[in-house]
């Protein structure tokens, strides 16, 4: 995959949850996924299609629901899997 | 028949001549055989010249014995294929449960593992599964005839996320397959309170008749056969199925600490339980193996511990939790007769969330 910037990864991030979110929501960065209609089933959805998107695997570490509450949190991973410029590791 | 089932699963039972006729043999053999306890029953059974059983009950126990023994060589075989790939390993782990008390606690064939488990910190969780892929472990399932069947991706991030687990491992060898869970938290204990960390820091090398393997030191070993017998028999998928309370895990407990704990001082161990905060988990194990194994209520330093280690509120011991409906249920009768219903779920009420 090229190398893409910090402000490409975030719209195409929302744009792939907003995809999947419950209707009539406008997604934002610091939404819950829970907030916005991901269920422990759709959740997984979410991580595979981000996955096939982004041509990553999520490490088994990533794989926890503390890890993975919103759509920053999962920027924030993929961002650090691409390198992304401006992205920083969230600590746990 | 249930006294019957106790004493012959009894590893330390004593040799009688005393005419012993069991009720229902169907009933017995079953039993035996679903709680895994059919090793032991069966040299038992050789020992008491007063039990009166058909042939054709006996043969059965030969043959459930004899299937233990080829099992207990082919572990011996596993874990010293584990040994030899995790002596790579540059993050700590040790083997738990089966792996030692199949092949050391126990004499050989009294005790089956149909798997080896593994624990290591959550953070290693990478390295460990990319050192069973190094060595040839594939996650999925396997089935006989067909070989091990991939996990999707699906399934491994399903498992991941929605129950705290990973797919088994399995590689097969000489046509057997070998099964390897990964395990990274004490069963309900948040692994934010460093307990495996500090489990993982303690560890021990053992000598084994398939040469050196590490596992959880003594106390840490007894803590975490109490929390997983704990959390099977108070979680209701367990119940649904009847898996929650097999007997063979009160043996160990009941075996192990008599073993091993043989004149040693079980402050220890009963420091531990406090710095550890599993005081609840370890009460319930202990104070139920001694209900049915009933000779360690004749172990001083078991009583004592239980008395030392007893939770004021004892509610705990005769609930059972709804992990996702954040329910609790309850029984209301003694444990012994709890454990020989056949059917535990439909006894239970609800208590609220």
């Amino acid at each position: 995959m090229e190398k893409i910037g910090k402000e490409e990864l975030e719209k195409k991030v929302l744009e792939l949850v907003q995809s999947m979110a419950m209707e009539g929501i406008t997604v934002a960065q610091e939404d819950f996924l829970v907030d916005i209609g991901f269920n422990s089933l759709t959740k997984v959805d979410l991580i595979l299609a981000v996955e096939e998107e982004f041509n990553i695997e999520f490490c088994d570490e990533d794989l926890q629901p503390r890890k993975l509450k919103s759509v920053k949190d999962l920027i924030s991973i993929v961002g650090v899997y691409l390198s992304v410029e401006g992205i920083e590791e969230l600590k746990w | 028949m249930d006294n019957l089932f106790f004493r012959l699963s009894d590893f330390f039972m004593e040799e009688t001549d005393e005419v012993m006729i069991p009720e229902s043999q169907e009933r017995l053999l079953g039993a035996l055989c679903l709680n895994r306890m059919g090793g032991i029953g069966y040299l038992n059974m050789r020992r008491l010249k007063g039990l009166k059983v058909s042939k054709e009950f006996r043969w059965t126990m030969e043959a459930v014995y004899n299937d233990n023994l080829r099992k207990y060589e082919l572990l011996l075989r596993d874990v010293g294929i584990l040994s030899e790939i995790f002596s790579k390993s540059t993050f700590a782990y040790a083997l738990l449960k089966g792996a030692y008390l199949s092949t050391m606690l126990y004499p050989k064939g009294c005790r089956v593992s149909n798997d080896i488990d593994i624990l290591v910190q959550e953070e290693d969780l990478s390295r460990c599964t990319g050192l069973l892929a190094e060595g040839g472990f594939v996650q999925g399932q396997y089935v006989r005839g067909k070989g091990i069947i991939p996990a999707t991706r699906r399934e491994i991030v399903m498992a991941r996320m929605n129950y705290g687990e990973t797919v088994p491992f399995f590689k097969v060898v000489d046509d057997e397959a070998i099964m390897v869970d990964i395990n990274f938290s004490l069963d309900y204990k948040p692994e934010e309170s460093g307990i495996v960390r500090k489990m993982l820091q303690r560890t021990r090398k053992v000598a084994g008749p398939s040469g050196e393997f590490v596992t959880l030191d003594r106390a840490d070993f007894m803590i975490q056969l109490c929390c997983h017998l704990y959390k099977e028999a108070t979680t209701i998928d367990w119940v649904m199925t009847g898996r929650d309370l097999l007997l063979y895990k009160f043996s160990d407990i009941y075996v192990f600490f008599t073993k091993e704990y043989q004149g040693k001082d079980y402050q220890l161990l009963k420091n531990r339980i406090f710095e550890y905060g599993v005081m609840k988990e370890c009460f319930y194990a202990l104070k139920n193996t001694a209900v049915v194994f009933e000779k360690l209520l004749q172990n001083e330093e078991y009583m004592k511990l239980l008395e030392e280690i007893q939770p004021d509120n004892l509610d705990f011991m005769k609930q059972i939790v709804c992990p996702k409906e954040k329910q609790v249920l309850s029984y209301d009768m003694e444990f012994k007769d709890w454990f020989m219903q056949k059917d535990r779920a439909g006894l239970l009420r609800n208590m609220g969330n």
